[in-house]
């Protein structure tokens, strides 16, 4: 297996989030995203905060760090600038994910006078244009080298190395480039991190001791995902196995009758293209691995971008990529190339396919047939909402102390509905001072106001040391005074005191009244909140 | 998916009749026929309406909540909701007669929130089209200008009792609903006992303790202590 690697430039932003959220060189802060740190400026790095942290962790060791939460839509289009920037000297681009591209080379190198002159040029014109949000976001890597896994961990070395790094083409030299790297590495050439994870407990520690085995073992052993881990270590896995050139006729494409302003209305009709695309390549027991989005403004004015995903767009995943585009594209962020008028035509063309192992639909749980009529009914929902978007939703973890934290509402017509884990994962966390179960069923989105006196008809207070003033005997509650039978509390709380915008200070009730239902209130800068009601 | 029964709107076929319902509600009900309208009321309606939801649900169908901005998320996954099925338009106001049927055409269940209010010519079509559709409508009323006009199939109405809070100490842990139900398809009203949760945060009906009972009619075990 044998193939004529091309020659490929990774450009790697290590912490583009922070970047993107807008540090400065010497800021500390720390993106999260679920209550795990994603991403960190330098100056956090330099105090102990690592990637996959959790928030408690990682502000003991950097109390100072400013907490910004993770937003793949804003990391998008900040980075659609860099993209800008890049394009000057390498106009086709393919986008892997915010903070990280690819480009083909040759053409570039020939054209600035050399690997070495056109790699210095680009790095430079980066590290101006982002000045010090490039120290802060921990620099940025410029790998060239034969094939994308190779090129990629250039880019990576190259973010320590604080320069370009360039792989001298040729087999044997990418062989040698690759050989001392840990297995680990394997998993950013897309290798399930299952697999990746047994090769130490096997023995095997280095690229080179992969590379060295008959990777017909590998295959036996480990099937498509050995082959691929072993075509990755020796330099010829430049594509995920299976993967070819589409045969045409998957473009699709949508013309606007008229001129659509609203980003809102091209992602719907890009959802139902998508559908249309991914249901034609499921036919055919097919998934795209690279696409490429086209808009055109009715000026002409046209963005043309390329995505890739190593393992394959879900519908989801593809809508959320021309998203970023459109969002970016039309919220001017480049004065030179912004649309100025409405965009008429979206075309979408897989550029590369590969055989798609297949989703068996669940005899017993798992995946059903419900679930696929329940989405296009959500599609028929969101396309009723069309214009005023967000208006149909699905619940989405978000975790926190007080019941309306605990989850949020997400927008439907993003959301992945297949695989609803991601998303409602992140609700775990010990969060102490949370109420025990039973949770309430009724929580305002907004806190109530309400009055609490005690027997004597005198405001009922707390003081700071959490004392109360005296028992509360009735609550009124949108003017509908309760006489309260029982009651527990006060159970303070001191929330995100470091930051004083949104510090809360606040001492919670549970109070039952007379006919029956119960409420959780709060006393919070002297003023009662009814904050649920467990009804 | 060979094995499954093509769906023609309106036509339901004989094993998809009824919707299951969670253990909890034994006493009362196993399961629901499809088309039913239930609704709940009193100081637990909302719990009663997610345990509805819940039975179905389990089972892999959808839920569709409408205008209902306050429904406790966390409330709703420990009586036993799935998250991942379900799906909401909040603002009652955004609820219009279309998206209405809509959720009544994509989904097995639909829970009409507290704050909807429907107008008399709306709920006639909905009503009908829930029972074309074979769709469980559950009605949330907890006597804040919700409909009462949908003429419900069955009507939950519960008063409930806290157990773990005191004067000033302890913390809400167990709820005991004793539960009524009636409606246009229960001909005699039936009580139950659930407890949502107990202390042990489970979902159960108060069983009624058969005492065995000796043929002379004393219990045994039990002697007279002078």
């Amino acid at each position: 297996m044998s193939l004529v690697a091309t020659r490929l430039a990774v450009l790697w932003l290590p912490h583009w989030s922070v970047a993107a959220a807008g540090c400065r060189h010497d800021e500390a802060m720390v993106v999260l995203h679920g209550n795990r740190v994603v991403a960190c400026s330098r100056s956090a790095t330099e105090q102990g905060v690592a990637v996959g942290m959790r928030r408690r962790q990682a502000q003991s060791r950097c109390p100072s760090a400013q907490i910004v939460d993770h937003d793949p839509g804003r990391d998008a289009r900040q980075f659609e600038a860099v993209l800008s920037v890049v394009t000057a000297y390498a106009p086709r681009l393919e986008v892997v994910e915010p903070g990280l591209l690819t480009f083909a080379a040759r053409g570039p190198a020939r054209y600035f006078g050399g690997e070495q002159a056109m790699a210095a040029r680009i790095h430079a014109a980066v590290t101006e244009h982002l000045g010090g949000r490039s120290a802060a976001a921990g620099g940025c890597g410029l790998g060239l080298a034969d094939g994308r896994f190779a090129a990629l961990l250039a880019a990576r070395r190259a973010v320590a190395d604080g320069h370009p790094l360039i792989v001298v083409p040729g087999h044997q030299t990418t062989i040698d480039f690759l050989a001392p790297m840990p297995v680990s590495t394997l998993q950013h050439g897309g290798v399930p991190g299952d697999v990746v994870a047994l090769f130490p407990q096997l023995g095997i520690r280095r690229l080179g001791e992969l590379a060295a085995l008959p990777p017909t073992h590998l295959l036996a052993r480990f099937g498509d995902a050995g082959a691929h881990a072993h075509a990755l270590a020796s330099g010829n896995g430049d594509r995920p196995p299976n993967a070819h050139d589409p045969p045409p006729g998957y473009t699709v494409r949508h013309l606007f009758d008229e001129p659509v302003a609203h980003v809102d209305t091209v992602v719907f009709a890009a959802r139902r293209l998508v559908n249309d695309m991914v249901a034609g390549l499921a036919d055919e027991g097919r998934m795209c691995t690279r696409l490429l989005v086209t808009a055109e403004t009715e000026h002409g004015e046209r963005s043309e971008r390329e995505w890739y995903r190593p393992t394959g767009f879900s519908v989801a995943a593809m809508v959320e990529r021309i998203r970023w585009q459109m969002d970016a594209w039309v919220s001017h962020l480049d004065p030179g190339e912004a649309a100025t008028a409405g965009i008429t035509l979206l075309r979408l063309e897989p550029t590369e396919v590969r055989s798609d192992g297949g989703v068996q639909l669940g005899l017993w749980g798992g995946r059903s047939q419900a679930d696929d009529w329940a989405q296009r009914a959500v599609a028929r929902l969101v396309s009723l909402s069309e214009g005023d978007c967000a208006q149909v939703f699905v619940p989405a973890g978000a975790g926190g102390r007080q019941p309306s934290d605990a989850y949020s509402w997400t927008s439907a017509a993003t959301a992945d509905l297949t695989d609803a884990q991601e998303r409602l994962a992140d609700i775990a966390g010990p969060w102490p001072g949370q109420l025990p179960r039973p949770s309430p069923a009724v929580v305002p989105a907004r806190p109530v106001a309400i009055e609490v006196h005690d027997a004597a008809g005198h405001c009922v207070a707390v003081s700071g040391r959490g004392v109360v003033s005296a028992p509360p005997s009735s609550v009124t509650i949108s003017g509908r005074r309760r006489r309260v039978e029982r009651w527990a509390g006060p159970w303070p709380i001191d929330e995100r005191w470091w930051d004083s915008a949104r510090a809360r200070r606040s001492a919670r009730f549970q109070v039952l009244t007379d006919d029956g239902a119960l409420f959780l209130v709060a006393v919070e800068r002297q003023q009662w909140l009814l904050l649920a009601e467990y009804a | 998916m060979a094995l499954s029964v093509p769906v023609v709107p309106g036509v339901i076929t004989a094993p998809e009749r009824t919707l299951p319902m969670l253990p909890v509600f034994a006493e009362l009900f196993t399961t629901v026929q499809r088309g039913t309208v239930a609704a709940c009321s009193g100081v637990a309606a909302g719990s009663l309406a997610l345990a509805l939801a819940a039975g179905p649900a389990q089972e892999g169908s959808w839920v569709a909540v409408a205008g209902w901005p306050a429904l406790g998320l966390a409330a709703a996954a420990e009586l036993g909701v799935p998250l991942d099925r379900l799906v909401a338009v909040p603002y009652p106001r955004q609820v219009t007669d279309e998206v209405l049927a809509a959720m009544i055409d994509g989904f097995d269940v639909v829970v009409l929130g507290p704050d909807i209010r429907l107008r008399s010519a709306s709920v006639r079509r909905v009503q009908a089209r829930a029972q074309a559709r074979g769709v469980l409508l559950v009605v949330v009323d907890t006597g804040r200008g919700a409909d009462r006009s949908l003429s419900a199939d069955l009507q939950l109405t519960a008063e409930s009792t806290w157990s773990g809070l005191g004067e000033g100490y302890g913390v809400a842990q167990a709820r005991r609903l004793d539960v009524q139900l009636s409606g246009r398809r229960v001909p005699r009203r039936r009580r139950s006992t659930l407890w949502l949760p107990d202390a042990h945060g489970v979902l159960r009906h108060d069983q009624p303790v058969p005492v065995p009972v000796s043929p002379d009619g004393a219990r045994p075990g039990i002697t007279a202590v002078a």
